[in-house]
């Protein structure tokens, strides 16, 4: 196992990292919202996505993300194409460009290539935006950032502390227990076992040798946990001051209005290219207001 | 040539990173064989990373390190050079499983790799990985059990049933039913009452003198003074000498290695600071202490 798993938070000083996790939440649920919209045909399709794509991209950078744990992780969606090519050659639906005709009723088209090509590049903003986040965010500001949007469901006695210590909890012995892990695995590796070597039963096998340990530690780890807090009187349900408040700078102020803005000029595109069939009808609209 | 060679070893944890660390740096001594080795200094120092380059579960970020006719290293340079002169295959510097079958490695709470449903199967584990066949392997599993003192009664029971000493003898089984010759422990002790101390230690003895290299990461000087013939010192990633127990100890600045003195060598310690003047240097158990003391007057 790798010690830069996916999305670990890196602890630089960029002007991401300071932002408010709570815009940077609100930020990544809209971003992702508008990655999925609608936008007519595939050329409009795909300058949309590209210009996101810049966008996200110029985002990492300034993070500081790392490109190289990024592509790392993209590695394990081949099985996701292998899928959604063979869903869209058992299942090819009409289009205009026939790459090979079968028979007069089997015929694949390129419209089904690009089809493809737009779920995985959706797909691959998606990842990019969260790894930007956890990235960037320590996981407890995360857990703040939840916390607060969970706030008006107080007002119907939703026990909103019991969800954020869960999560806080679960985030927290992330890093816990993958350092339990790389200690178990090592120590059966010690015993020959090789975790990258073998077929499906050898693999299942030698997972064994890491889930049980893992698990009995967990259990006695949680065990030790709940003692823990019940000596030292937690209640759950107790009202609970924060150690750090979060503040809401004019630094995020400006980013929530980029944010706004990229957003509303997607939105209004992807409206627009519903009723107008894609760039060349808005080239030609502006072409006529200039001609005006 | 020796058992074990660290050529200019070092490591660098998360090496692309805020986080990078150097863990340990340009460690370079060998170890014989049928050594006993005791590796101290204080946490942090880098005992963990450097023993975990001996079956390469960490590749040394610059040299090598060599045990018997293995050479574990991450270091690209070093693997260009071997593999121009003919001395070594790539794969065979990528693949450890012959080596990890020579050295054994017991590490902190061992008993946290128990997985199977009965005991013998868990010491069983090992061998079979490494090529024993089934029958062998059921026999040296007996036999290792039976040596750290389990005997047929806990065959078939459940792993998960055992106390937590019975638990951390039946994974050193697991791993000295193996038969490596070389025996690394991290700190093999932790967490033991006083008597499961003793055992774990006598144990590790008793498989010294059948003829197997010890390595041995402690904290306690106890350890270090009765039953470890050489200690080795790690302060600050960095490796301060190669040593008998009893140099170390009677070294006048040993406060300078962050090391606990034994209580025997801090008496002999005393009797200095108080104006004995006899030379008791040489006197390192107690008996040639009383002996010195005892031909006064
Ligand atoms: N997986 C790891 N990632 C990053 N740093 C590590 C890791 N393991 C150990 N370190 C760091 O390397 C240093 C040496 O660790 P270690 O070899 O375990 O020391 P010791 O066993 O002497 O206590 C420590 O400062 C520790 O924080
Ligand atoms: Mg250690």
């Amino acid at each position: 196992m790798r010690s830069d798993i996916l999305g670990k938070y890196t602890p630089y000083n960029s002007i991401i990292h300071r932002l408010d996790p709570r815009l940077k939440f609100f930020a990544l649920i809209l971003l992702m919202v508008i990655v999925f919209l609608p936008f007519g045909n595939y050329t409009n399709r795909f300058i949309v996505l590209g210009i996101l794509t810049l966008i996200i991209g110029l985002i990492m950078v300034i993070g500081r993300v790392s490109f190289s744990s990024f592509f790392r992780s993209l590695s394990s969606l081949w099985m996701m194409v292998i899928f959604l090519l063979i869903f869209m050659f058992f299942i090819p639906t009409k289009g205009d460009y026939p790459i090979y005709s079968f028979n007069e009723n089997y015929t694949l088209y390129w419209d089904n290539l690009l089809q493809v090509a737009h779920i995985l590049v959706r797909l691959i903003l998606m990842i990019a935006l969260t790894i930007i986040l956890t990235s960037t965010t320590l996981p407890m500001d995360i857990t703040y950032a939840l916390d607060w949007y969970l706030t008006p469901l107080k007002l119907v006695k939703f026990p909103t502390q019991v969800v954020s210590l869960t999560i806080s909890l679960a985030l927290r012995f992330i890093p816990t227990l993958l350092n339990e892990a790389n200690r178990i695995m090592n120590a059966q590796k010690s015993r020959g076992v090789d975790y990258n070597k073998g077929f499906f039963m050898a693999k299942i096998k030698s997972i064994t040798t890491l889930i049980i340990p893992l698990l009995v530690s967990c259990f006695s780890r949680s065990d030790e946990l709940a003692i823990a807090m019940e000596a030292r009187g937690y209640d759950p349900y107790k009202h609970r001051t924060r150690y750090k408040s979060l503040k809401f700078s004019y630094k995020d102020l400006i980013a929530l209005l980029i944010i706004i803005l990229i957003a509303s000029m997607v939105i209004t595109f992807s409206i627009c290219s519903s009723t107008i069939s894609g760039f060349d009808d808005i080239i030609n609209f502006i072409w006529g207001i200039k001609t005006i | 040539m020796s058992m074990i060679e660290f050529h200019h070893v070092s490591f660098v944890y998360n090496k692309k990173d805020p986080n990078r660390y150097d863990a340990i740096n340009d460690i370079n001594f060998n170890i014989e064989e049928n050594d006993f080795v005791a590796l101290v200094g204080k946490t942090g120092s880098g005992k963990s990373t450097l023993i975990q380059t001996l079956n390469g579960l960490l590749l040394p970020s610059k040299g090598y390190t060599k045990v018997k006719d293995f050479i574990v290293t991450g270091d690209k340079e070093i693997i260009k050079k071997l593999v121009k002169e003919k001395k070594y295959k790539k794969t065979e510097l990528k693949n450890f499983s012959k080596l990890r079958k020579e050295v054994g490695m017991v590490f902190q709470f061992p008993e946290y790799q128990l997985f199977s449903e009965t005991v013998l199967k868990d010491v069983m584990f090992g061998p079979k990985n490494f090529g024993f066949k089934e029958k062998e392997a059921e026999e040296k599993a007996k036999e290792c059990l039976k040596k750290v003192g389990l005997d047929a009664s806990y065959f078939n029971r459940s792993p998960f049933e055992l106390s937590g000493g019975e638990k951390r003898r039946v994974a050193i089984a697991g791993i000295i039913a193996s038969n490596p010759s070389i025996l690394v422990l991290d700190e093999p002790t932790v967490g033991l009452d006083p008597n499961g101390r003793k055992e774990i230690l006598d144990l590790v003895k008793k498989i010294h003198q059948e003829g197997t290299t010890i390595i041995i990461v402690t904290h306690d000087m106890e350890t270090v003074m009765n039953y470890a013939n050489k200690v080795i010192v790690l302060k600050d990633s960095k490796y301060l000498g190669m040593m008998k127990p009893s140099e170390l100890f009677n070294k006048d600045d040993i406060e300078t290695y962050s090391l606990e003195v034994p209580p025997f060598y801090k008496f002999k310690r005393y009797l200095k600071e108080y104006g004995y003047k006899k030379d008791i240097s040489e006197a390192n158990d107690l008996a040639s202490l009383i002996n010195i003391l005892s031909e006064e007057k």
